[in-house]
């Protein structure tokens, strides 16, 4: 899943480090997630959105839509 | 020319130059030394196989563990980003790293028992026991220094290495319960499921692109 999760760290000017630190996760997983290797769970996701102070949809794209009902 | 830039570029390329050099002579030299100072290769295929699988294990918890020990060394040779890295990851690695070594040795004295082998059974039994409970305790107590990334390659791994395995042994068994192979020997069968366990992990890490040299 794509996501702007570098753009996003880049702009509070936090390395990937930083960040996995904030996050309390490793460096191999931010850099994972940025490179699209790796789609994080649920929980990691909305502490991702809440740490940046966005919406996870605004995080991570998802081109998927509903069917219409008609 | 920014002479920044160019070693930057090579670094990738020197470490995993680096890495298959010190592998392929850690290799060389433990398979050397394991033959002569044990009969292996007297006793048969399978415990020749073992014996390699188990060198396998050994050789690489000694780079994880020497590296991560020495996080500056370690960082020209592992495939980490810097030193800070293997700092970091400190009590994941060294716990799996001891893990594999305690697994490792145990095959190399499994490979070196039973018929023809140099090992009484005691020693052998008494390997298994403490091997399988050292690297057990070690396998639940690294799993809580594990991020949810290394926890969920860890569990993929382990799927496509029992997937692997379950392929092998219905296939070797179908053909060996109808005369058309050998018998499935029980060094065989041990060294199958653990080196399908750290092809697994190979697998399951390359998927990811973690392989990737850095």
């Amino acid at each position: 899943m794509q996501n702007r999760v570098k753009h996003y760290r880049e702009g509070a000017g936090w390395s990937q480090g930083e960040l996995a630190r904030r996050l309390g996760v490793s460096r191999q997983t931010i850099n994972a997630v940025e490179t699209d290797k790796y789609d994080p769970s649920l929980p990691l996701a909305l502490r991702m959105a809440k740490l940046f102070a966005v919406d996870v949809p605004d995080l991570f794209i998802d081109d998927w839509t509903p069917e219409s009902n008609s | 020319m920014n002479p920044s830039v160019k070693p930057s570029l090579h670094r990738p390329l020197r470490k995993m130059l680096i890495s298959a050099l010190l592998g392929a002579i850690a290799g060389f030299f433990g398979v050397t030394l394991l033959f002569r100072w044990t009969d292996a290769p007297t006793v048969g295929g399978s415990s020749m196989i073992l014996s390699g699988v188990g060198i396998a294990y050994l050789a690489m918890a000694l780079f994880v563990g020497i590296g991560t020990l020495m996080p500056k060394a370690g960082s020209k040779v592992l495939n980490v980003e810097d030193s800070d890295e293997l700092v970091e990851n400190r009590q994941s690695l060294l716990g799996s790293s001891l893990a594999n070594g305690v697994l490792g040795v145990m095959m190399i004295v499994l490979a070196n028992s039973g018929t023809g082998g140099t090992v009484p059974v005691s020693i052998a039994v008494g390997t298994v026991i403490v091997a399988l409970a050292v690297a057990g305790f070690l396998i639940v107590k690294t799993w809580k220094y594990q991020d949810e990334l290394m926890r969920q390659v860890s569990l993929e791994a382990g799927s496509i290495a029992g997937a692997m395995v379950i392929a092998t042994l219905l296939v070797w068994g179908a053909f060996s319960m109808n005369g058309m192979g050998p018998a499935i020997e029980a060094k065989s069968m041990i060294a199958l499921v653990m080196g399908m366990t750290l092809l697994g992990a190979f697998v399951a890490t390359g998927a990811r692109g973690m392989l990737t040299p850095r």
